[in-house]
């Protein structure tokens, strides 16, 4: 572990240089949009989530290596969310599983260099694709109801409790979606798809942005 | 209820708000609503809902949808609808009104808010599960509602209930395995004017339920009688409720016609809402029950054994006299009546357990079709399963014996007007199926798909086969399909439309692309700039222009949308080495290597250039619209056919940001910005990539070609993309640097003979087809190299690339345009054979002249060959070359 720390406190450092270089502000593909309000839903870009995209065979001694040297659990079942704090303080992360040798791992801001001793000595790949995705976080009561127009998935909580992600198509755009707390949702999509799904979830919560409690039946 | 105004066939008419438009106008003493099809008869209402053949109307206001029954129109202020006669037309006018859809889990899905349905959903909701009830109308109760009857309070409280959700309106048109069922749910006709502009006008609801609850109640249906069709003519169950519900007081003297103890109930309800009721005239030789005992003490007379022959009408084709027959007599009298109410018993409603191959089920005790089905994920209640309440005591009956002129006009399919007569010519004919009658005859294929006819003719089908006759158990039924009820074009689009029609997908540079005036090209789903015209410029003198600067100066593209797949592993070489026709685990740590890939067969299925960024890892960019599929492609393969591979693959295609600087002065431009890495060609070889930062931003730079010149691409992330474009912009105005698109990087790159599979390829061009044998490598193997051995892809005459120039610099030839061999002669068929075609044509400013690529037969072993290439009626003649038009030499890259 010896080895590991100082390795991680030496890229730390490399890295904190490089942050002190790049003062340049990174664009973000929604530019930051927001519309709506939780009472009844908000829709809202989290621009520049830091995501590493990791492959590991289940059950490997690489495996095992790999989460020893960034000091998490990764969630054994597809579909599920292992929500951890970042060591040293760094806020929250999300471990998203999304198959049996997948995950994303969304605020390990230091995988990549926790990991780069590792990549030559065991059998596994850890991708920076932070720019791949940007992520829609749906927000409020009806954020389910605005989802349910365009994701043919089952939303309720006994199948899609909070800490699940499942994959799909969105409006046609292929994305990741993630129940993250009560009445709250992270829709992730591809960069170049993002625009166009604002524009079909900005639609779709169009009957919901109304404050007033729509009954889903007869409101006349 | 409040009074409203509407009109129809421009004429005002009153009504209470909510109403169905055919209650209103019976009011208002409108029997004859419009002109039957065919024969142009006149025809009134005689149903209460979907099942109505007859009184189809037009919307003229609001969403004009062109065709729906008046029986389940609800009025609203100013509602204007115009008479049809079975033939709608879609408005002119492109739809504003707004469709979505949506998509629901729920435990139990109740179809039908009837008595049965709603005592399913509280028995469901007991159980503790959560229920989704639907129903078509515009309130609870299902048959209650015809009586003008209140829902029982018990029921009543159970629809507040915290886990159901009831649904009016929403009328479920499919059933399909797994308890999928989708329903549409109107909801802002009904409300007129007060419905919200962005309340979507039909929602198309994808039901998925663990169970199923089929509660759908039953039509009633008519009987085949000379003359059937005259507006004064309905369903006894829908004249009663008419008149009892609905206020209708228009009828002075009714006649009925009934084989079951409905026909009484009806009777009743005439007799006391003040109509006369001349006599029940019923099939049977006895009726007993307690409806029959209430029809006797109110004094209706009944006359058992007998029934309605045949009618007669008014100048209008209005009913006013009604034929009965003694069956046991056959004695016939005429009486006169305004209304015949028809009660010829309860067709339950079996369409949607058909749609998943349940067969229905003949019971002779009920006259009718059921669908008694029971497991944990679907079962059926009510009328469907054979609960018809009451004390029915139905005759198997759909009419009497006819004769040949009497059933010319004994109507079965009123929208179709097919009569009893078409039915005998179909079985004279031979028709023996059911199916095949309905085919030929048009029976059931009307907008109502057969709700009223379909018995009908299965009750008439039985009379006609043979001397005893068969049974409707022996015919069987109609098998239904979905939709259950039309539904509108607009509601299946839903917001599918126009902007949010397909994906549109858009690189980090986009913005930018769109403030400088670019024309885009799709690619894919892809929009890429096509080209940067100045103000007043046409695209060819754009495409001129982009193309000098590139060739002469520095120019830059957007080249985002190439797929990236990034791929690491110990294996990750050898894997290459299977994947591409070249070598790649011999490439070196940074250097760039241009590979073919093809399929099992030996033909070229993408390419690009990867770059080895590591010992176990590398960059793989393909095309853009292979990214997919290439993804897909070494899946595939690692995972069913070579899963001891240690490799994976990872797509960072948005990750990363591709920018193309080209140009003689590109280094110089490049130089102002990176300084931290030595940009001279010795240092930084062709082919060759490096890390490097520009203003504090990581980036990877390469120097890979799509135009033979010296050319650098920038890759960063995207979030860095635009800051790095802007400063090259910003730096480049000292240079002069251009944007260019698609159709100047088209130009470049087939000037030196660079292919585009897709473009310069059909689908069956093997890398030596492209004259790139030098790319197949002889020491390995790889995917395809079988194939390639094989006699068909070796042998002459296959079609090879090669470039032509033309012999006059004429204009640029058509792409996709024929070659014939010079003078060629037409054939017996008196047509002339081609020996290829033109893949790729265009004006290079390079060249100065017009010059093409082109797929020709044996085309590489016929250069300088001079043949035809016909446009129109011109004949153009071209020589076969080199397809490298400059730069043989690979100068000008370095």
């Amino acid at each position: 572990m010896l080895l590991y720390a100082t390795a991680y406190l030496l890229t730390r450092k490399i890295s904190e240089e490089i942050n002190q270089a790049h003062m340049i502000a990174k664009q973000s593909p929604l530019e930051g949009k927001h519309t709506g309000t939780a009472a009844t839903v908000a829709i809202r870009e989290l621009p520049g989530l830091h995501t590493i995209d990791l492959r590991v065979a289940p059950g490997s001694v690489a495996q095992l290596v790999v989460t020893g040297a960034l000091g998490i659990e990764l969630p054994a079942k597809t579909g599920q969310i292992q929500t951890t704090s970042v060591p040293g303080g760094g806020g929250e992360a999300h471990v998203l599983c999304l198959a049996p040798d997948w995950w994303l791992m969304v605020g390990l801001e230091e995988a990549e260099q926790q990991l780069a001793l590792l990549k030559n000595q065991y059998h596994f790949s850890a991708v920076d694709v932070s720019g791949q995705r940007t992520t829609i976080e749906l927000e409020g009561t009806h954020a389910r109801e605005v989802l349910a127009h365009l994701w043919e998935q089952d939303l309720r909580e006994k199948s899609f409790p909070v800490a699940s992600v499942s994959q799909g198509l969105m409006a046609k755009a292929p994305v990741v979606v993630c129940h993250i707390a009560p009445f709250c949702y992270r829709v992730m999509v591809r960069s170049s798809f993002a625009l166009h799904l604002w524009k079909a979830l900005a639609d779709a919560a169009e009957e919901w942005l109304i404050a007033r409690k729509i009954n889903a039946g007869s409101p006349f | 209820m409040s009074g409203i105004t509407f009109s129809f066939d421009d004429k005002l008419y009153n009504g209470h708000h909510g109403e169905p438009m055919a209650a209103a106008l019976l009011r208002c003493g409108l029997l004859s609503i419009t002109n039957s099809t065919y024969h142009g008869r006149a025809r009134g209402v005689i149903g209460l809902g979907v099942e109505e053949p007859n009184a189809l109307v037009q919307l003229v206001s609001g969403t004009k949808e062109s065709m729906r029954p008046a029986t389940v129109i609800e009025v609203v202020e100013g509602l204007a609808a115009r008479s049809l006669t079975g033939i709608g037309a879609l408005p002119e006018d492109p739809e504003e009104a707004r469709y979505d859809k949506t998509n629901r889990y729920v435990d139990t899905l109740v179809i039908g808010a009837g008595i049965a349905g709603l005592t399913a959903a509280d028995e469901e909701l007991r159980a503790g599960r959560e229920v989704l009830l639907i129903d078509d109308q515009p309130g609870p109760g299902g048959h209650l509602r015809h009586l003008g009857l209140e829902l029982p309070s018990a029921l009543q409280g159970m629809l507040a209930h915290k886990n159901l959700t009831y649904l009016s309106r929403c009328t479920a048109v499919g059933l399909y395995d797994q308890n999928y069922v989708v329903a549409i749910e109107r909801r802002s006709d009904h409300p007129g004017n007060a419905a919200p502009a962005n309340r979507a006008r039909i929602r198309v609801w994808h039901i998925r339920a663990e169970r199923v609850v089929l509660a759908p109640g039953a039509f009633q249906r008519p009987l085949i009688f000379a003359n059937n069709d005259r507006p004064g003519i309905m369903l006894s169950h829908a004249a009663a409720t008419y008149v009892a519900v609905h206020g209708v007081k228009i009828f002075k003297q009714v006649v009925v016609a009934t084989v079951d103890n409905q026909g009484y109930r009806d009777a009743l309800r005439l007799h006391t809402a003040g109509v006369s009721v001349q006599g029940i005239y019923d099939v049977r030789s006895s009726a007993r029950g307690v409806s029959v005992d209430a029809a006797k003490a109110a004094g209706i007379p009944i006359r058992v054994r007998s029934t309605v022959l045949d009618t007669s009408s008014n100048a209008e084709g209005v009913l006013n006299s009604v034929t009965i027959q003694d069956l046991e007599t056959k004695e016939i009298f005429q009486t006169a009546a305004d209304l015949l109410a028809v009660s010829g018993g309860w067709t339950p409603i079996v369409d949607l357990a058909t749609h998943i191959g349940i067969k229905p089920k003949w019971s002779e005790e009920h006259a009718a079709f059921l669908v008694n089905h029971a497991t944990d994920q679907l079962r059926t209640a009510g009328m469907l399963a054979g609960d018809f309440g009451g004390d029915d005591d139905p005759a198997v009956y759909f009419g009497p014996t006819l004769d040949a002129e009497q059933a010319r006009h004994a109507y079965i399919d009123f929208q179709r007007d097919t009569t009893l007569h078409d039915l005998r010519r179909a079985v004279g004919a031979g028709l023996l199926s059911i199916e095949h009658i309905k085919r030929y005859t048009t029976i059931g294929t009307a907008h109502d798909q057969g709700k009223t006819s379909g018995m009908l003719t299965i009750g008439a089908l039985c009379q006609l086969n043979g001397k005893d006759g068969l049974s409707p158990a022996e015919v069987g039924t109609l098998s239904f399909r979905p939709p259950y009820v039309p539904i509108p074009f607009a509601a299946l689009a839903g917001r599918e439309r126009g902007a949010l029609s397909d994906p549109i997908r858009i690189t980090a540079l986009h913005q930018w692309h769109v403030e400088a005036g670019a024309v885009f090209e799709d690619v894919g789903q892809w929009k890429r700039p096509w080209y940067f015209p100045k103000a007043g410029e046409s695209m060819d003198e754009a495409v001129r222009r982009e193309c000098v600067a590139a060739r002469q100066g520095v120019a830059v593209m957007d080249a985002s949308t190439l797929g990236k797949i990034d791929i690491r592993g110990a294996d990750a070489g050898i894997f290459l080495d299977r994947i591409y026709t070249n070598m790649f685990s011999t490439l070196p740590e940074g250097q760039c290597r241009y590979g073919l890939m093809c399929k099992a067969d030996g033909i070229v299925f993408d390419d690009g250039v990867t770059t080895r960024l590591g010992k176990n890892h590398f960059l793989m960019t393909t095309t853009t619209g292979g990214a997919a599929r290439v993804l897909a492609w070494l899946e595939e393969w690692l995972q069913t056919e070579w899963p001891e591979l240690e490799v994976y693959c990872t797509s960072v295609t948005e990750h990363i940001s591709t920018i193309a600087l080209v140009g003689p002065k590109s280094r110089q431009l490049l130089h102002e910005l990176v300084k931290d890495i030595d940009l001279s060609k010795d240092a930084f070889p062709f082919m060759h990539n490096r890390d490097a930062t520009i203003d504090g931003i990581p980036v990877r730079i390469a120097r890979i070609s799509f135009s033979g010149e010296l050319a650098f691409e920038i890759n960063s992330t995207w979030g860095d993309a635009r800051h790095i474009w802007e400063r090259l912009w910003t730096l480049g105005r000292a240079y002069d640097l251009t944007a260019y698109g698609t159709e100047t990087m088209h130009v470049l790159r087939a000037e030196k003979g660079y292919v585009i599979i897709g473009q310069d390829t059909d689908g069956t061009q093997t890398p030596p087809d492209l004259n790139m044998s030098w790319i197949v490598s002889k020491k390995k193997e790889f995917i395809g190299k079988r194939s390639l051995q094989l006699p068909y892809l070796k042998a002459a005459g296959r079609q090879q690339l090669v470039g032509l120039i033309q012999e006059k610099d004429e204009e640029v030839i058509p792409e996709g345009a024929y070659i014939t061999v010079l003078n060629a002669q037409p054939d017996q068929y008196n047509k002339t054979p081609h020996t290829g075609f033109v893949t790729s044509a265009y004006y290079s400013p390079a060249l100065g002249r017009s010059f093409a690529l082109a797929l020709v037969a044996d085309g590489l072993n016929r250069m300088g060959e001079v043949v035809a290439v016909p446009i129109g009626k011109k004949l153009l003649h071209a020589t076969i070359c080199n397809s490298v038009f400059i730069d043989k030499e690979n100068i000008r890259r370095d």
